[in-house]
C-alpha cells in the first residue's frame, strides 16, 4: 500500500498529462491547466522554496559546527542571505530600493564575471579538443578552421568558397548528428515516460 | 561559538547601515513645481489629462506617481510613469492621463488599510493606494464610474441577494465582499471635480514633496475635427459609397451626416472651421449646410475604427448636381452631448458599377482542434505569390525563388506551377512544385539579359482535384539594383490587383443588434482567425454599497437572449425568485398603457412603448430557457439554464465580408445560405487533435513494442551493448574510494517535470548505492528546490537498501541556488575545497557545464557526464572522461540495475529506431516520386 498509492497517482497523473497533449478540448487545456494545476504550482512554490532555504541553512550550520574545511565561507552564505532577505523584506523589491540595488551591483557583475570566465575556459577546451592526436581529432580539427575562419571576414579573403563549405558543414553531417542524438533523446524520453506510466521504473518511489 | 556569531551580527549590522547610506543619495527636496489637471479636449468628458515639468536628472528620478481623489484632502495612489533616471525625461513636458478605466483597487499590491504616502508632509492629503477595505472604497462610488472584474464563476454563483430600498420600493442588487473581485477600475465623471497631485520618487525610493493640488472638471467636449472621409460615386447606379475614420480621441458620436458642398463653398467653410475651433463648444458654425446637398444620415449601434454607409441617390430621391467635379464631400457629425464638428473629404472618385471590388465567396468554418474559441472565415480558394528571387550561381543563369501560401481552412493546395515570362511574354520556363516548401530552383534560358525582370504565372491544383484550378495569379517580378534581388510586386488574382484592397470582416452575435467591423487585413489574405472568448471573466458597473452586509452592489440580471424580430431582451436575474415579480411588473405596465391610450392610436410614443413592452414580455415567457428554466428547484440550476442560453447566443456569430480600397471603393457580400436568413456559427472545441494521429499510434506502436520486449526478457537475457561511461562507474567510486575523498552528483537544470531530471535521479540511485557500499561521501548540490526531497529521498534509501542507513548525511544532498552562475560557483567551489575524487554531471546543462567541468578537470576529479542538452555534448567530450551522449542518458538506469523489465524498454527503443529507418526510407522514395501524403500524415513542429 504504501507503494501502490503514490504509483497509482504517478500513473493516474501521468495519464492526464498525455491526454493533455492529445485533447485540445477546454476542460483539460483550461480548466484542469490554468484552474488547477497552476494554482497548485503557485501554491506550492513557496513551500519548496522553504525547503530549499531550510537545506542550505542545515548544510551551512553543520559546516561550521564540525568546522569543516573553509567553513568559515558559510559566514558569507548567512550574510548574504539575511541581508538580502531583509533588505527586501524591509525595503520592498522595486527599483531604488537596497535589495535592487545589491542584484545591480553586486550579484549582476558577479555572474557576468563568471560568465566571462566562459570564454577562457572555452579556449582551454578547444586547445584540448584541436589537439590532432587521432584522425578523428584531426577532422574535427579541420571542421572546426573553416567554420570559424568563414565566421570572419578573414574567412572570405581566403577563399571565396570557405562560407559554403562552412554552411555544408553546418547543414549536411552537423545537423545529421544533431537530429540523430535528438531522436535518441525523444526516444529516451519517451521509454523513461513509458516505464514509469507502467510503473516498470519505481526507484523514484525510493528503492526498487 | 557564540562571540563568532555576535562579531558576525555586528558585522552585518554595520554593512547594512552602510550600504543604506550609500545608496541613499542626494537629498529629494525639490518637487515638481509646474503642474497641471486639464480637461481632456475633444472626448466625452471622461478624461482628464496632467502635464507637469519633470525635474532635471541630477535629481535621479525612476518614476513620478499620481495621485487622484475626489475631494482636496484625501489623494490616492492612481498610477506611475517611470523613467531613466540616468538619462532623464527629453521632453519638457510629461503628461498622464486618467482615462479608460484605470486600476482603482489593485489587490496584489494595495495596502490593508489607510496609509499616508510616506515622506511628506504631516498635513499632506496624499495617501498610498487605495486600501482593500470595503468602506473606503464604497465612498468613492458615487464620485466615479466603478467597474468591478470577477471571474464568471464567482459573478454567477458567489453573490448574496441584496434587498435594499429605493425610489420604487425595495431594489434588488447581486452583493460581493471586496475580495471577490480580481480588480476594481474607475473612471471620472464628467461635471464632478477632481483633485491631483505628482510625487517624484528618486532612485533611492525616496519621495519628493507633493506638487501643488490641482482641481479639473472634465466635460463633454466638441469632437475633433480629424475624421478622415472618403467617398466613391458609383455613376451607373447612382449610389454614393462612403468609408471614414472617426476623430480621434472620441467615441461618443452618435449621428454622421454626409453633405456633398459646392466648392464655391469652401471659404465659407474653412472660416466656419476657424470660427468653431475657437466658438464655445455648444455653438456650430456650419452655413455653409445651407447650400449643400445632404446625402445621408446615419446612426450605427456599434463604434469601430472605420464606418461604412450606402446611399442610393436614385432611392433617396437625392437630386445630384450636374457636375461632381464642383462639388466637395463632407462629414458632419454630433455627439451624444449634441456637440458637432465638421471634416473636409476627399474629392468623390467616379467609378461603375463593374469596376466594383469582387469580393470572394466565403465560408466560415468552426476551427479544428482547438478548444472552441475560434471560428475562421475562409475567403476564396488559397493561392501562392512570389515574395523575392535570387541568383544562385554568379553566372547569374539559376534563381533561386520564394515563395509564400495564402492559406485557408477550406482548401488545401495539393501542388502549384510557376511559368516564367519575359517582358515579351515568351515562356521561359515552367517550375511545378509538389512538396510546398516556399522555395523553388528556376534555371533561366541561355541568353537571357542579366538582372532582366520577369512576370510569373502561378496556378494551384487543390487537393482531390485533377486538374490545376482555373484562377491563375499573375505576378511582375521586378530587380532591385539596391538589394540586389528580384522582389515580387503587385499580386493580380482574375485580373483583381489585390495588394491594393483590405478586406473588414463583419461580425455580429446573436446578442448584438447589427454586424460591426471586427478586423481589417490585406486583400491577399484568405482566412481570417476570429477568436471568440468563453466567458470566463465579467465586468460589470459597481452600483452601490451595503452597509449592513459590507457587500459592494452589482446589478442583479444578465443579458440572455435577443429577438432578432422585435429587437426585445430577455434579461434574467441571477436569483429565480425575481424573475416572476418582473414579470408581474411588465403586465402591470401593460395594463396602464393599455388604459393610457387612445383605440385607434398606433403611432405616438406611448404606442410603439406599449408595443415594445408586449413584445420583451411574450419573448421572456415564451423563451424555451425559461420554460426550462422556471422547473430548477435552486438558484444555481436556474443560473444554469440561462447561461447555457446565454453562451449560445453570446457565441453564435453571423459574418459579412467587406473589400475596400480604403477610399470608399468597396463591396460587401454574406455568406452564401439558401433560404437568404443569417447563417449563426457556434465554435465547438474538440476532443482529439487530429493532427497528433502520427503521434498517437507511434505511441502504441512503441507501447506494443515495450509488452513484446518485456515478454521476451522473461524468457531469455537481452544483450545491451557496453557503455564505457557506465561500466566505469564502479572503478570511478573506487578510485575516490582509495583516496578518501567524496564524489559529487550534479543533477542539472531540470525541474521535477523534466524526464531528463527523473532519469538523473535514477542514476543517482544507482551511484548512491555504490557510495554506500563503498563507504564513501556523496554529496550532490541541487538547483531546483523541489528536487531536493526527491534526491534525499532516493539516497536515503539507497543507503538504508545497502544496510548503511547510518552513514546517509541529509546535509549533503542540499539546494544552493537556482541562479546560473550562483549555482556554477559554488559548484566549483565545492570541487575544489572537499577536493572530490569523482563527479557525476547528469542532467540538463546550459553554459555553466564548461565551467564546472574544466574546474574538475583541473583539479583531477575523474568526471563523468550524461546529458540530453546538444549545445553541451562537445564541451562534456572535452572536459570529461566519459560522457553518455542522448539516449544513453536514458539508458543508464537499465543499464546499471540490469532488471530485465529496464532493459526491455533498450530494447523497444532499438526496434522503434528501425522502424523509424524504414520510415525514412518510405519518405524519402515517395517524396522522390512526389507523393507527399504519407509527409503530410507526420506532425511538424
Amino acid at each position: 500500500m504504501k507503494k501502490t498509492i503514490p504509483l497509482m497517482i504517478v500513473i493516474l497523473g501521468g495519464i492526464v498529462w498525455v491526454l493533455w497533449v492529445f485533447v485540445p478540448h477546454r476542460l483539460l487545456q483550461d480548466v484542469f491547466y490554468y484552474d488547477f494545476y497552476v494554482p497548485w504550482i503557485r501554491a506550492m512554490s513557496p513551500f519548496g522554496m522553504l525547503l530549499g532555504v531550510i537545506s542550505l541553512c542545515m548544510m551551512h550550520t553543520a559546516k561550521i559546527r564540525r568546522k569543516a574545511p573553509k567553513w568559515q565561507y558559510s559566514f558569507f552564505f548567512f550574510a548574504g542571505f539575511i541581508i538580502t532577505a531583509l533588505a527586501g523584506f524591509i525595503g520592498g523589491t522595486q527599483k531604488g530600493g537596497l535589495y535592487m540595488w545589491l542584484f545591480e551591483n553586486m550579484q549582476m557583475p558577479m555572474s557576468a564575471t563568471m560568465f566571462a570566465l566562459l570564454a577562457f575556459y572555452m579556449a582551454s577546451a578547444a586547445y584540448k579538443a584541436f589537439r590532432a592526436r587521432s584522425a578523428e581529432a584531426t577532422v574535427l580539427l579541420v571542421a572546426a578552421i573553416v567554420v570559424m575562419l568563414a565566421q570572419v571576414p578573414l574567412g572570405v579573403k581566403i577563399s571565396k568558397y570557405l562560407p559554403d563549405i562552412s554552411q555544408w558543414i553546418l547543414d549536411v553531417p552537423n545537423l545529421a548528428s544533431k537530429r540523430g542524438i535528438l531522436l535518441g533523446v525523444g526516444l529516451g524520453s519517451v521509454a523513461t515516460t513509458l516505464k514509469i506510466l507502467l510503473g516498470i521504473e519505481r526507484s523514484y518511489l525510493g528503492g526498487d | 561559538m557564540k562571540r563568532y556569531y555576535l562579531f558576525c551580527l555586528l558585522v552585518l549590522i554595520s554593512l547594512l547601515l552602510a550600504m543604506g547610506g550609500c545608496v541613499r543619495g542626494r537629498s529629494a527636496n525639490a518637487g515638481v513645481e509646474v503642474f497641471e489637471a486639464l480637461d481632456m479636449p475633444h472626448d466625452d468628458g471622461s478624461g482628464v489629462l496632467l502635464r507637469w515639468k519633470p525635474l532635471d536628472k541630477s535629481h535621479r528620478i525612476i518614476q513620478y506617481n499620481v495621485y487622484r481623489g475626489h475631494s482636496p484632502d484625501s489623494l490616492f495612489l492612481l498610477g506611475n510613469i517611470e523613467v531613466d533616471p540616468k538619462q532623464g525625461v527629453m521632453g519638457e513636458y510629461l503628461f498622464f492621463y486618467d482615462r479608460d478605466y484605470l486600476p482603482l483597487v489593485q489587490f496584489e499590491t494595495a495596502p490593508s488599510k489607510l496609509k499616508k504616502e510616506k515622506h511628506q508632509a504631516p498635513d499632506s492629503p496624499l495617501y498610498q493606494a487605495v486600501p482593500r477595505d470595503a468602506n473606503v472604497v464604497s465612498t468613492m462610488l458615487p464620485h466615479y464610474s466603478v467597474l468591478g472584474n470577477l471571474t464568471a464563476r464567482g459573478f454567477y454563483n458567489g453573490s448574496r441577494r441584496v434587498e435594499k430600498d429605493g425610489e420604487e420600493g425595495k431594489e434588488v442588487f447581486a452583493g460581493f465582499k471586496l475580495n471577490q473581485f480580481e480588480s476594481i477600475y474607475a473612471n471620472p465623471l464628467p461635471g464632478n471635480t477632481y483633485y491631483y497631485s505628482v510625487v517624484a520618487v528618486t532612485e533611492t525610493g525616496r519621495r519628493t514633496p507633493a506638487a501643488r493640488v490641482c482641481s479639473v472638471i472634465p466635460v463633454d467636449n466638441r469632437p475633433d475635427s480629424s475624421a478622415v472621409f472618403a467617398t466613391t460615386y458609383i455613376q451607373d447606379t447612382r449610389q454614393f459609397k462612403f468609408e471614414w475614420s472617426p476623430p480621434t480621441g472620441t467615441t461618443d458620436i452618435g449621428l454622421w451626416q454626409g453633405w456633398l458642398m459646392p466648392k464655391s463653398l469652401l471659404p465659407l467653410y474653412r472660416q466656419e472651421q476657424q470660427k468653431n475651433a475657437s466658438a464655445p463648444d455648444s455653438v456650430f458654425y456650419a452655413a455653409w449646410q445651407n447650400g449643400s446637398i445632404r446625402l445621408f444620415e446615419h446612426t450605427p449601434p456599434y463604434w469601430s475604427q472605420t464606418f461604412y454607409h450606402q446611399v442610393d441617390a436614385a432611392a433617396e430621391g437625392i437630386n445630384l448636381p450636374s457636375s461632381l467635379q464642383d462639388y466637395i464631400p463632407v462629414l458632419s457629425f454630433m455627439d451624444y452631448g449634441g456637440f458637432q464638428a465638421a471634416t473636409l473629404g476627399k474629392s468623390a472618385q467616379v467609378k461603375n458599377s463593374a469596376e466594383l471590388p469582387i469580393v470572394p465567396a466565403f465560408q466560415v468554418i468552426d476551427k479544428v482542434n482547438d478548444k472552441g474559441d475560434n471560428l475562421i472565415v475562409s475567403f476564396g480558394k488559397p493561392f501562392a505569390f512570389i515574395t523575392q528571387a535570387s541568383y544562385t550561381s554568379s553566372r547569374k543563369n539559376k534563381l533561386r525563388v520564394n515563395y509564400e501560401l495564402s492559406k485557408n481552412e477550406h482548401y488545401e493546395i495539393d501542388r502549384l506551377r510557376f511559368t516564367f515570362q519575359d517582358t515579351a511574354k515568351n515562356t521561359l520556363g515552367t517550375v511545378t512544385e509538389y512538396y510546398l516548401d516556399n522555395v523553388i530552383k528556376f534555371k533561366l534560358p541561355a541568353g537571357l539579359a542579366k538582372n532582366q525582370s520577369f512576370r510569373v504565372r502561378v496556378e494551384f491544383r487543390l487537393r482531390g482535384e485533377k486538374d490545376f484550378d482555373p484562377q491563375v495569379v499573375w505576378q511582375d517580378v521586378t530587380y532591385d539594383a539596391k538589394a540586389m534581388r528580384f522582389n515580387g510586386s503587385g499580386v493580380t488574382l482574375n485580373g483583381q490587383l489585390l495588394n491594393k484592397y483590405f478586406f473588414d470582416v463583419f461580425a455580429k452575435s446573436k446578442l448584438d443588434s447589427d454586424y460591426s467591423p471586427v478586423m481589417r487585413i490585406g486583400g491577399i489574405s484568405r482566412a481570417f482567425d476570429h477568436t471568440i472568448p468563453f466567458e470566463d471573466t465579467v465586468t460589470p458597473e459597481i452600483v452601490g454599497f451595503d452597509q449592513k452586509t459590507g457587500r459592494l452592489l452589482l446589478e442583479p440580471n444578465f443579458k440572455v437572449a435577443k429577438d432578432p424580430v422585435s429587437g426585445a431582451v430577455l434579461w434574467a436575474p441571477l436569483y429565480k425568485q425575481d424573475f416572476a415579480p418582473y414579470l408581474t411588473n411588465l403586465e402591470k405596465e401593460l395594463a396602464e398603457l393599455k388604459a393610457g391610450l387612445a383605440p385607434d392610436d398606433s403611432l405616438s410614443e406611448a404606442a410603439q412603448e406599449l408595443r415594445d413592452k408586449q413584445a420583451e414580455l411574450d419573448f421572456a415567457r415564451n423563451h424555451p430557457a425559461y420554460a426550462q428554466a422556471k422547473d430548477a428547484k435552486s438558484d444555481k440550476a436556474w443560473r444554469k439554464v440561462f447561461r447555457a442560453e446565454k453562451d449560445k447566443n453570446s457565441r453564435s456569430y453571423a459574418y459579412q465580408l467587406l473589400m475596400t480600397d480604403g477610399k470608399g471603393f468597396w463591396n460587401i457580400a454574406e455568406p452564401a445560405s439558401g433560404d437568404g436568413e443569417e447563417i449563426w456559427n457556434y465554435p465547438v472545441g474538440n476532443w482529439f487533435d487530429n493532427t497528433k494521429w502520427a503521434t498517437l499510434i507511434a505511441s502504441f506502436v512503441m507501447l506494443a513494442l515495450v509488452v513484446y520486449t518485456v515478454s521476451i526478457s522473461r524468457r531469455k537475457e537481452l544483450y545491451i551493448r557496453p557503455i564505457a561511461g557506465l561500466a566505469e562507474l564502479d572503478n570511478a567510486v573506487g578510485r575516490a574510494t582509495e583516496m578518501g575523498r567524496p564524489v559529487m552528483f550534479v543533477p542539472g537544470w531540470g525541474t521535477l517535470g523534466d524526464v531528463c531530471t527523473i532519469s538523473a535521479m535514477m542514476i543517482l540511485n544507482q551511484i548512491a548505492k555504490k557510495t554506500a557500499e563503498y563507504d564513501i561521501r556523496l554529496i550532490s548540490p541541487h538547483v531546483d528546490y523541489f528536487v531536493v526531497p526527491l534526491a534525499q529521498e532516493m539516497v536515503q534509501t539507497a543507503y538504508s537498501e545497502m544496510g548503511r542507513p547510518d552513514a546517509y548525511n541529509q546535509n549533503d544532498i542540499f539546494f544552493v541556488s537556482d541562479t546560473q552562475f550562483a549555482f556554477c560557483a559554488a559548484v566549483n567551489g565545492i570541487t575544489v575545497r572537499e577536493r572530490v575524487a569523482t563527479i557525476f554531471y547528469m542532467g540538463y546543462f546550459y553554459a555553466e557545464a564548461l565551467l564546472m567541468t574544466e574546474t574538475g578537470n583541473q583539479s583531477g576529479a575523474i568526471q563523468i557526464a550524461a546529458t540530453d542538452a546538444i549545445t553541451q555534448i562537445p564541451f562534456f567530450i572535452t572536459t570529461c572522461d566519459y560522457t553518455l551522449i542522448g539516449e544513453e542518458f536514458y539508458a543508464a538506469s537499465a543499464y546499471l540495475s540490469r532488471d530485465p523489465s529496464l532493459v526491455s524498454m533498450l530494447k523497444a527503443q532499438d526496434y522503434f529506431k528501425l522502424i523509424i529507418v524504414v520510415c525514412v526510407i518510405i519518405g524519402v522514395v515517395l517524396s522522390t516520386a512526389h507523393v507527399n501524403a504519407f509527409l503530410n500524415f507526420l506532425p511538424f513542429e
